[in-house]
């Protein structure tokens, strides 16, 4: 059975009730959820209650899906869209909290501190630029954020990130150069504030 | 230049950032909260929302035929004069 079929059988079998089946496409979809989440919190914990929240949802709205397209990206919309909510929601619990950890350069002392970051993926030498880079990419539109990750952090296809973005392959390319032009002007307002 | 040379830096370090394993142990919260939150079955769903259709229907075509069946009575009902002088309820 293909790898989209199996996806396919999987949600017939959810929208039965069956959590065995729920199981099965949460060990075949969890790293892709859990990696999207991280994208946009770069936080271990965060993320993972996104992607509990993401095989909830798929659970529960199973019956939904028409099949146009492929269970992975579908479960990727829903892990865009629950991101950004959690996002927007923490944000407004920190309203007047600085996000941003930047270090002055002369002093080496902390101007902003962002005590949320702890993403596994990045390295302790890199952890410093890696969220000046992150930084950049909360200044980012949505759409252009969620190009940047699913492209450059997530590592797919033009044609699965468009699809998940329902978008064109075309319109994702310009949205990924606008967003890369956006990151470095954003990167240069940080490296004026360090 | 020393600027430029920082961006540069700070962009490359996207592909350094490695894939993460995400926890097997998360399905056990999943499952704990699809059996605490329960799940109504879609076609529940639909036959509460048909229900309540049919009995707000209901109601307006009730209350719509009483009004009808009012105005129509209205011509049987006795009229009473107000300027009736005779008091004599003998």
């Amino acid at each position: 059975m293909g790898e989209m079929s199996e996806h396919h059988f999987l949600i017939t079998e959810i929208i039965k009730g069956n959590t065995k089946a729920l199981e099965q496409l949460f060990s075949l979809l969890k790293n892709t959820v859990f990696n999207v989440a991280l994208g946009y919190t770069r936080n271990r914990e965060d993320a993972e209650e996104i992607t509990q929240d993401v095989f909830v949802e798929i659970y529960e709205s199973a019956a939904t899906f028409k099949g146009e397209s492929s269970v992975k990206t579908w479960a990727c919309r829903i892990t865009i869209n629950k991101s950004l909510d959690f996002i927007r929601y923490k944000n407004r619990k920190k309203r007047f909290a600085l996000l941003t950890s930047l270090v002055s350069k002369e002093t080496g002392e902390v101007k902003f501190h962002q005590p949320d970051f702890n993403h596994p993926g990045v390295s302790l030498e890199n952890k410093e630029k890696a969220q000046y880079l992150f930084a950049a990419i909360d200044r980012l539109p949505d759409n252009q954020r969620t190009a940047f990750i699913l492209l450059k952090l997530e590592g797919m296809s033009q044609r699965e990130a468009a699809e998940t973005m329902q978008l064109n392959e075309k319109a994702l390319e310009s949205l990924y150069q606008r967003a890369k032009q956006n990151l470095r002007k954003a990167l240069s307002d940080i490296y004026d504030e360090l | 230049m020393e600027r430029e040379k920082w961006i540069d830096e700070t962009l490359t370090v996207a592909d350094a950032i490695g894939r993460v394993e995400a926890r097997a142990t998360l399905f056990a919260g999943i499952k704990s909260r699809i059996k605490t939150e329960g799940i109504v079955p879609l076609r529940v769903v639909w036959l509460a929302a048909a229900s309540l259709v049919l009995l707000v229907a209901l109601n307006w075509l009730i209350l719509s035929e009483t009004a009808g069946s009012d105005s129509s009575n209205s011509s049987a009902v006795p009229s009473y004069s107000f300027t009736e002088t005779s008091f004599n309820l003998y």
